[in-house]
């Protein structure tokens, strides 16, 4: 009976005590562009376009990121972007420019730095235009992310103008999270993601996966925003 | 010469060039010493940046030209070298040790341990690499299966020279286990500044002895018990599982002066692989500067007054300490400022190194934040604040509001200049400082005074004190400090749940790096406590906080956890 005891208590105490599981057991894994992801819409997608059959098909044969079609809602939340000005979010998205979002954190090591790649990679193909399009990124770490520090993240990425980093109370961070359907309860546990508005009302295309400058321009005209 | 002797002639050049270059780096390399490969490896690593002091270029995204300095490779793959794990992706590890072995879809003598094997299936297998193979996908981006990297890591433009300084210093990354990982044993020690209130020094090491004993139980247990060593197989590796723990204490006595030769000291005759919590109510920066000396970690010690510095990298403390408190009003108020119009804030400060770390923490926001002025009252040592001269302070300056640095000894002041006739604007001091007056605040002054509150409500709180009750072993919690008891059970939480991601792998650096990926936590005492690689500072937050009515008043929130 004692020995029954001392054996349910040691595992009892395993279990409280030393945190849970670890945490790489929960992790789905993407290495060299195998990526998990949501599921895609592309029959909708090319509806919408003036895409032609035949490129699309070319495209569906060497892309590495998955994509939908969304309807959001964006709510009404008052951020900060990386100039410290207090900038209305639905306003700012609704500019003229084609306009992409993506969420990202200032002191990620994976993810992060490859979805601020796809936009240095986009401005760089647009050139000249580079500041025809709207790029946001929104931070999902705003306890640490100030205003401060995400000028510091565009300058070390050589962001030029037109690329905006927004951070904001941590409940008006989870309400933007949770309007693109990117709330993932921690940071740790994000996915790359990256949203382009669509010209039809709260219309989004949701991309899943490592985008670089080429696709972003490419689903851009696909949804017809840029020419 | 006909063309095809020239063809083969030509091919078999290049072969032999590229069979020697290995021979080529290995040379090189071989003509630096250890010191040069750490320092001058080191800094392209970390900093990419050439031993010549020019950035290293490199080319993202395949082929955007960009400056290593912002790509580097320690950003991705961490000062260990270690890689990293986020979301669904991935950063494999980058150390000679283990790209130079073949990889395969489990980690060898751990083929069985569920959180291993679900890390190593997702790294793609791939032969050992080779000095030349290594080279050539820092360079172009193939990896030996001839599979592209390009889109995930830069490429970086290297000749033949730095390439091999930068191999070799990933050769040395990482490939022995630090300083305190004995055979089967991990040293640990916690730092106790000699002065610290017994009651105090208790409540901390209990939960820390708690854990020491109860990891040794397991390896214990698991000797004589089958069960418990599946079990305890499957959660910590086989590794963790039967590895032992110590705990030493380091009193330093005297001055901070001495301090140094007496941590030299406790280091040299028993060298450990990390510091546990540690207690010091006044100073603790020669604790601080010997971990950054030794890379020694140091994981939340329970101070007033951290280090606060952007290249801190081997202490984690919990918060700014009591500096946060002064930072937190000063961004709830800047948050309001229009509203003051012209009128002033007046800070009154005590002369004391608590009154001066608040009134520092406010000073550094409120000048970025904020375009009203204030004035700065510095109360000496030994005065206690007058509620005359506060109320014909009050009735010169009209100020929107009154900040008081002080103790309890203001609280007569703070109450008649919470009634004085006609002023409308708010008193803020630190609700800490207040100690257990706090509870019993007037009435009438409850209304107008704001308090600074770095630590979840208290009504909130007791539920995480079925927890702490764990490590007390029966003993009634009211007996213990239970703001220390928390703290060192954070340090608990945390070495348990770092220890057991790092899959055996012992480095100093490669805990860090653990640490820094945890999630967000939701421990006794903080309302969240958050990490990030190089976050030296795990809760950001500080409730502005007012007493609620009643003979039993609860401590009611006016700020968000973090105010920005």
């Amino acid at each position: 009976m004692r020995r029954t005891f001392c054996f349910t208590l040691i595992l009892m105490t395993m279990f409280l005590l030393l945190g849970g599981c670890a945490k790489h057991m929960n992790h789905v894994g993407m290495m060299n562009g195998e990526m998990t992801g949501r599921k895609m819409d592309d029959q909708q997608m090319a509806q919408g376009s003036k895409m032609d059959h035949s490129a699309h098909q070319k495209m569906m044969a060497r892309k590495n990121y998955s994509r939908s079609i969304e309807t959001y809602q964006i709510p009404d939340l008052l951020l900060t972007d990386n100039q410290g000005r207090n900038l209305s979010l639905v306003n700012l998205l609704q500019d003229e420019r084609p306009v992409l979002v993506n969420f990202l954190y200032a002191t990620c090591t994976t993810i992060c730095p490859l979805l601020s790649m796809g936009y240095i990679d986009l401005q760089r193909e647009l050139g000249a235009q580079a500041d025809q399009v709207l790029l946001v990124s929104i931070t999902i770490d705003p306890e640490h992310d100030t205003p401060d520090v995400l000028e510091k993240y565009r300058k070390k990425f050589q962001g030029q103008p037109g690329w905006v980093l927004l951070t904001g109370s941590r409940i008006d961070i989870d309400a933007a999270m949770t309007a693109f359907d990117a709330y993932f309860g921690d940071k740790m546990d994000h996915q790359p993601l990256n949203f382009i508005r669509m010209p039809a009302q709260n219309k989004w295309v949701r991309l899943n996966g490592m985008i670089n400058g080429e696709d972003f321009i490419r689903e851009m005209k696909m949804v017809g925003v840029w020419r | 010469m006909n063309f095809r002797m020239l063809f083969i002639l030509v091919a078999v050049v290049l072969l032999l060039f590229s069979v020697g270059s290995g021979f080529v780096f290995a040379a090189e390399a071989a003509q630096l010493t250890p010191e040069q490969i750490k320092r001058l490896g080191e800094r392209m690593y970390r900093e990419g940046i050439l031993p010549n002091g020019e950035p290293m270029q490199a080319f993202a995204a395949g082929e955007i030209p960009v400056e290593a300095t912002s790509f580097t490779c320690v950003s991705c793959h961490l000062r260990s070298g270690l890689g990293a794990i986020e979301g669904t992706v991935i950063t494999p590890p980058a150390t000679g040790k283990i790209l130079y072995e073949e990889r395969t879809t489990s980690i060898k003598g751990s083929e069985f341990v569920p959180s291993y094997h679900s890390y190593a299936v997702y790294l793609p297998p791939r032969p050992a690499y080779t000095d030349d193979t290594l080279a050539r996908m820092i360079a172009s981006g193939v990896d030996p299966k001839g599979r592209s990297t390009m889109k995930l890591m830069p490429r970086y433009q290297l000749d033949d020279e730095n390439m091999a300084i930068l191999i070799a210093y990933l050769k040395t990354l990482s490939n022995e286990f630090s300083v305190g990982v004995g055979e089967d044993k991990l040293h640990f020690a916690t730092v106790i500044v000699e002065g610290s209130e017994a009651a105090e020094v208790e409540s901390m090491m209990v939960p820390l002895q708690f854990s020491v004993d109860r990891k040794n139980s397991l390896a214990t247990a698991a000797v004589n018990n089958d069960r418990v060593a599946r079990m305890a197989y499957n959660m910590l590796g086989p590794d963790l599982l039967a590895r032992r723990f110590t705990l030493d204490r380091w009193i330093l006595r005297g001055p901070s002066d001495t301090w140094r030769t007496q941590l030299e000291d406790y280091y040299r005759k028993n060298p450990v692989f990390a510091l546990l919590g540690g207690i010091s109510h006044g100073d603790w920066e020669p604790v601080h500067r010997f971990c950054e000396e030794k890379q020694l970690p140091s994981i939340f010690p329970q101070v007033d007054y951290p280090v606060i510095d952007g290249h801190n990298w081997y202490t984690i403390y919990l918060s700014r300490g009591i500096r946060q408190e002064g930072e937190a009003a000063a961004r709830y108020l800047a948050g309001m400022s229009e509203l003051f119009k012209d009128k002033k804030v007046i800070q009154i400060s005590r002369d004391s190194r608590r009154g001066q770390a608040l009134r520092e923490g406010f000073n550094e926001i409120w000048d970025v934040r904020s375009k009203t002025s204030t004035l700065d009252i510095h109360l000496p040592e030994g005065e206690t604040l007058k509620a005359e001269s506060l109320l014909k302070l009050i009735k010169k300056q009209q100020p929107a509001v009154v900040i008081v640095w002080d103790g309890a000894s203001a609280l007569p002041a703070l109450r008649v200049a919470a009634n004085a006739a006609g002023w409308k604007g708010l008193l803020l001091t630190s609700g800490t400082w207040l100690g257990e007056s706090l509870w019993t605040l007037p009435e009438d002054l409850r209304e107008k005074l704001y308090m600074t509150w770095p630590y979840r409500l208290p009504q909130e709180n007791v539920r995480f004190d079925i927890a702490l009750r764990h490590v007390l072993g029966g003993r009634p919690l009211k007996k213990f400090n239970t703001e220390v008891l928390s703290k060192a059970y954070i340090v608990n939480e945390v070495l348990g749940k770092a220890l057991m991601d790092m899959r055996g792998e012992y480095y100093r650096d490669f805990f860090l790096d653990n640490i820094d990926m945890l999630d967000d936590a939701y421990f006794p005492l903080y309302e969240r406590l958050s990490f990030g690689q190089g976050q030296r500072y795990a809760s950001k937050g500080c409730f502005i906080v007012q007493l609620g009515k009643g003979e039993n008043p609860q401590l009611e929130r006016r700020s968000e956890w973090v105010t920005r």
